[in-house]
């Protein structure tokens, strides 16, 4: 069976690229793989979507790494045109006026002291994917000034803020945005100015979670919330099919019998349990091998097995699998 | 939906969200608006079934949630589940009581009985086939056609001829052929299967009764108790702990603090001078709790305390662990995980373990096992042990090493606290001093009075009323100290600290005769009032509907029956109470020893028969009756099918003889080999016929073979035995043992019965299977062996005394040959013990031919070599047959 040139670039034994009279390819990038358009989402999702938007309440959303749940506020943000979501990705140490601007201190004490005509406070603020937001909802004569040059004057509009992994931040963060969320409006402490968004623009909130046990009563109160599950063997073939453009010769059989083979992994008492994000991979490298799980030939065990280091994430998993599945004929 | 829903009535789904409230959602009034608003955006073309993804949005908050929604969903709006009915709003308020009734079981036992009805159907049917089949078997079947001159050919020189067919054309069929183990197959099988399925009957029974003997006491029904007010933490030291432990902690990480930095660089004249915050957060903990069982005490007071902190908003982690912290499990002990996963998960939490610890410590050295340096990564850490301060010792100091170990109690929790903050290392002996006599005292927990020292008169009495049911129960626990009756203020952390510390209640369960005792102890107005309010609850907490005839039901009944009967006391309520025992205690329903005793003190009816103790022992073991009516219905049905098969499968009798008879006859070899007048010369074709019988003898070698020698005519020449023996002697070069061939001579005497005279001289071949009746040849032939007497011995061979060692006079006996043709002698020889005693001195008849009608003599002398009567045989081998002389 052939097997793309392309992929056996690095050989592991001191010979150069060049010695071999090839040359380093340009990366190929799965180009629909992040592309919002090809989201595939289960009923129970565009439902619960839909209820958020209806209540004009944040959509939480939890499930298993992998699962899609931050490539969900990129296809809401698609399907409703909008611009692309803005993104917070929380940290441990972020508070709730990081959500919506930050202010360099440092600078503006750096910039005090040795310029003589020190900038205006404003200039060190930064406003954050959820300030922007409220900002592009207000109307382009009032938000203009703050907002940084390729957002002027694209508002009023709504827009997406997606937030993700809300469980990372310290406790005190949900409990201490809920009326800010509420009411969407926020003050900046520094100048003094309170910003609030147009109820008819108000923002879209997308938080993801990994668990949800960090997260007080109170916040999940205000929530909508939605647990993304793993996708049944049918959605998962439509959402490969969406995603990845296979080559002609990784026939949907073979898609079938991946599927098949995965469901089965997911199966097995992994300590990490692949989800589609690996699916995704492992279908990637199977179609540049041209493997088909279900019939291999000869010597194609062994490769099969060096894929399954895509869906595990232990070494004891990676085992597990190579005990399993490794050695069928 | 919308606009029909605002006019409706009371509240859209507002019977549904009742039904999520039972089911333990948190619904609030947020969630009733939240609701209301999400009716009035959707629009009216939603199907009743997309509601379920529409609503659960609202209502859930986590993914277990998730789940449970739409399963609640599922069950409470049934009748959306068949063909989607466009049903209006109206039908949804007023849906069905939606729990599921248990069918399986039912159809369960139906395709049992199906089966079982196919089976006996199936089994029914074959009897009746084969009954019926059995007349009309071919019924004869006796080996090849005996008469074997009829077919012979009428040429009188032989002909070649076809390969012998004369045996088994006689195909048997399948019922012949298996008749006898059919019958017996299905005389067994019913036997097999009950036999099987009172041995599986028994397994279960017994595994059933194993499972039921660990359980003391075995099975009551459990009370679901309402706990109005049960506030065992409403103390200000509660409150307290609680401030205490919401005080934020320190984090590793700084900041830049603005206003300090300004200010401190205003007081510098301009020049930066940095100040830095540190992080806080709200402190978090994770709680592991020791939880021997599901009615452990300690476990439940602890995770009321834990629940009752959580209520003032603390975060707190709480997971179950069974003596060893390595593996915990959450809530519904489902999930569990191992203490590692917790270490990563929850790394930087507060630990705070309720338990003696006695696990993490080496059970021989009484050191800290080197496993439990796990736990150092958890920098706050705390054992708070149930056991009283006043018996710490080595192991708490042992355990001091790596965590801080308090007492659990509200007092430790507080004071750990403040550890937690000051880093402080906390005292052991602190509390040890603090300890009383009477905790280290408590050994001998049979003496009653010294319980009532150690837990004081009130508590006490809470003991008792603990002991009035046979379960201990947490929430009846408190039900009961919150009783009227009984003394107020009696649940408070510290009585209920020292009751949970005694071992029963730990278990959950308490020796019946301590019960005895305890309900002894009990106030009688108190007694009348704990079991009044028993009955109350069970009469409250009724099994569901769907639930008749099952043993919940049944248990459910018996506890409720008891607990009147025991609340009133009265004669007819005794009775009631007596039948029912009969009726519902052969099994292990009740076996709460105390109740038994209540009803045996009582004077039985000299009517009621009952089994004498021992007969009961026998019959009932372990309560169970050891043959009851369904085994007993079995075993007659069983019997019944194996008297059937008995009586009625009869393999044919024909069919059972001819396979026992048919390879027993003899048969009939090639044709009879036909010869000329005079000549007794074999043919090529008669060769060829011999060879096959040679070949077929050697393939069955304990067959045997009768040559029979026959002439026209009693002739001179002797020559039906000449060409008997002439076969035989072929036969013999053919590799046949002389010892297998019987020659024998007919002479004239057994003409065939056509009558035709070349059919007479002629030598028949029959092969005698093994085990086959010689004589059966007679009666395929139509004629006997003639009684012809070889030869005739005259005289005896009788030498009366001689001397020792010397030779008598020789002694003879005449042989007359009395066949029609010569006989020729082989050889003369003794035989026996003896035989070297006697010797032949002349052999006149060795070698030679003796014509018919003549003789020879035999010559022996006699030597006897010791003294005594001494005998021996003379053997005469006279051809093919061997006679023994004297």
């Amino acid at each position: 069976m052939k097997q793309s040139n392309n992929f056996h670039l690095y050989k592991g034994d001191g010979s150069t690229i060049s010695a071999r009279g090839l040359k380093l390819p340009a990366f190929e990038k799965i180009g629909t793989l992040d592309d919002p358009a090809y989201y595939i989402a289960e009923k129970a999702l565009r439902d619960a979507v839909n209820v958020a938007l209806s209540l004009g309440q944040p959509l939480l959303v939890t499930g298993d790494p992998g699962t899609g749940k931050t490539q969900l506020a990129g296809s809401i943000a698609h399907e409703l045109d909008l611009p692309a979501p803005f993104v917070f990705h929380t940290k441990t140490t972020s508070t709730a006026r990081d959500l919506f601007y930050r202010y360099d201190a440092l600078g503006h004490f750096h910039d005090s002291q040795f310029q003589a005509n020190p900038a205006s406070i404003e200039n060190y603020i930064a406003y954050e994917a959820l300030g922007l937001a409220v900002l592009l909802s207000m109307t382009p004569a009032a938000a203009n000034e703050y907002l940084p040059a390729p957002l002027r004057d694209r508002g009023p509009i709504r827009s997406v803020v997606l937030i993700d992994e809300i469980d990372k931040a310290p406790r005190d963060l949900p409990n201490d945005v809920l009326n800010e969320i509420e009411s969407m409006s926020f003050a900046v402490r520094e100048t003094g100015q309170t910003f609030t968004a147009d109820q008819s623009y108000r923002p879209i909130l997308v938080l993801t979670s990994n668990s949800e046990k960090n997260l007080p009563d109170a916040f999940l109160r205000r929530c909508v919330f939605y647990n993304i599950d793993f996708p049944e063997p049918g959605d998962l073939k439509r959402i490969v099919q969406g995603r990845l453009q296979l080559t002609p010769d990784f026939t949907p059989e073979m898609l079938d019998h991946a599927i098949h083979r995965f469901v089965e992994i997911r199966k097995m008492a992994l300590k990490k349990t692949p989800a589609t994000a690996e699916f995704l991979a492992w279908v990637q490298i199977l179609d540049r091998m041209h493997l088909d799980v279900a019939n291999l030939g000869p010597g194609e065990a062994e490769i099969l097995a060096l894929t399954y280091s895509i869906l595990a994430k232990a070494k004891e998993d990676k085992d597990l699998l190579e005990e399993n599945f490794g050695d069928q004929d | 939906m919308a606009a029909e829903s605002s006019d409706h009535g009371p509240l859209a789904f507002g019977d549904f969200i009742d039904y999520l409230r039972a089911q333990r959602f948190s619904v609030g009034v947020g969630d009733y608006l939240r609701l209301q608003q999400l009716l009035n955006g959707v629009d009216e073309h939603v199907a009743p079934t997309d509601l379920k993804t529409l609503l659960c949005p609202i209502f859930a908050t986590s993914k277990s949630q998730q789940k449970q929604f739409h399963d609640a969903f599922d069950a409470y709006f049934q009748i959306f589940q068949p063909p989607l009915v466009a049903a209006a709003e109206d039908e949804i308020g007023a849906p069905r009581p939606a729990i599921q009734s248990k069918k399986p079981l039912r159809s369960n036992r139906a395709l049992v009985a199906v089966v079982s009805a196919l089976i006996v159907l199936g089994f029914g049917t074959a009897l009746w086939i084969l009954l019926h089949n059995r007349p009309t078997q071919p019924n004869p079947t006796v080996g090849p056609d005996p008469v074997i001159p009829e077919e012979f050919p009428p040429v009188p020189i032989v002909e070649p001829t076809p390969p012998p067919e004369t045996i088994a054309q006689h195909n048997p069929t399948l019922w012949e052929r298996y008749g006898t183990l059919i019958r017996y197959g299905a005389i067994g099988i019913p036997l097999f299967f009950f036999l099987v399925h009172e041995i599986y009957r028994f397994n279960r029974r017994r595994l059933i009764l194993q499972k039921q003997r660990g359980k003391r006491p075995p099975y009551s029904w459990p009370l679901k108790v309402e706990l109005k007010g049960a506030q065992v933490y409403e103390s200000e030291r509660f409150h307290n702990a609680a401030r205490l432990m919401r005080r934020r902690q320190i984090d590793e990480f700084n900041r830049l603090d603005v206003e300090r930095t300004i200010a401190a660089t205003i007081a510098e004249r301009g020049y930066a001078t940095f100040r830095y915050q540190p992080y806080s957060k709200a402190p978090e903990y994770l709680v592991l709790i020791d939880r021997a069982s599901f009615r452990d005490h300690q476990a439940q007071l602890f995770d009321h305390l834990i629940g009752s902190l959580k209520k003032e908003g603390i975060f707190l982690t709480r997971y179950f662990y069974d003596g060893d912290p390595g593996i915990c499990s959450g809530d519904a002990g489902t999930e569990r995980a191992l203490l590692t996963e917790l270490q990563s998960k929850y790394a930087g939490h507060r630990l705070l373990i309720f338990g003696d610890g006695e696990k993490l410590l080496d059970p021989v050295s009484g050191e800290i096992e080197p496993w439990v340096t796990v736990f150092s990564s958890w920098h706050d850490r705390a054992i708070l042990t149930p056991e009283p301060p006043g018996k710490w010792g080595l192991r708490e100091i042992a355990l001091a090493g790596q965590f801080t170990v308090v007492p659990a109690t509200l007092e430790g929790l507080l004071s750990l606290i403040d550890n937690f903050d000051s880093a402080v290392t906390p005292d052991l002996r602190r509390w040890r001093r603090g300890g009383t006599a009477t905790e280290r005292r408590l050994e001998n927990l049979n003496e009653t009075d010294a319980l009532k020292a150690y837990l004081g008169e009130e508590t006490f009495q809470l003991l008792c009323a603990c002991a009035v049911y046979p379960e201990l129960q947490w929430d009846l626990t408190l039900h009961l100290g919150l009783l009227p009756c009984m003394e107020r203020g009696l649940i408070r952390e510290q009585n209920l600290t020292r009751l949970i510390r005694l071992p029963w209640f730990r278990k959950g369960s308490m020796p019946d005769e301590m019960r005895w005792t305890l309900i002894g102890h009990l106030q009688p107005n108190r007694e009348k009032a704990i079991r009044s309010s028993l009955v109350r609850l069970l009469e409250e907490n009724p099994p569901p509907q769907t639930m008749s005839n099952t043993f919940a039901t049944d248990a459910y009944q018996l506890t409720l029956f008891v607990q009147q009967w025991l609340y009133l006391r009265t004669r007819k309520s005794f009775r009631n109470a007596l039948k029912l025992m009969k009726t519902l205690s052969t099994g292990e329903l009740y076996r709460d020893k105390t109740v038994i005793r209540y009803l045996e003190s009582g004077r039985n009816s000299p009517l009621s028969l009952l089994l004498p103790h021992r007969l009961r022992k026998l019959f009932y073991r372990d309560g169970v009756p050891a043959f009851g009516m369904k085994t007993s219905a079995r075993l007659v049905i069983t019997a019944a099918l194996v008297v059937l098969a008995f009586a009625g499968i009869r393999p044919p009798a024909s069919g059972v003889d001819s396979m026992k008879v048919q390879p027993l006859t003899a048969v009939a070899m090639c044709r009879p080999l036909l010869f000329l007048s005079g000549k007794a010369d074999l043919t090529l074709s008669q060769t060829d016929c011999l060879d096959q019988i040679a070949a077929e003898l050697k393939d069955n070698p304990s067959d045997t073979l009768v040559v029979d020698g026959h002439s026209s005519s009693p002739d001179l020449f002797n020559l039906s035995l000449t060409r008997a023996n002439r076969v035989s002697d072929y036969l013999q070069r053919q590799g046949i043992e002389g010892r297998r061939i019987t020659v024998r001579d007919f002479g004239n005497s057994c003409p065939d019965p056509s009558g035709d005279e070349r059919y007479f001289q002629r030598v028949e071949v029959w092969r005698i299977p093994e085990g086959a009746d010689e004589n059966s040849i007679y009666e395929l032939k139509g004629c006997e062996e003639p009684a012809i007497e070889l030869v005739e011995i005259i005289g005896n061979l009788d030498f009366q005394q001689q001397p020792l060692n010397q030779p008598s006079a020789t002694k003879s006996i005449r042989l007359v040959n009395k066949s029609s043709a010569p006989l020729t002698i082989k050889s003369v020889t003794t035989s026996g013990a003896l035989a070297k005693d006697f010797f032949v001195s002349r052999q006149a008849c060795f070698g030679a031919a003796i014509p018919p009608r003549s003789g020879c003599e035999i010559t022996v002398f006699f030597d006897p070599t010791d003294t005594g009567p001494r005998t021996a045989s003379l053997d005469i081998d006279v051809g093919y047959k061997v006679l023994n002389g004297v």
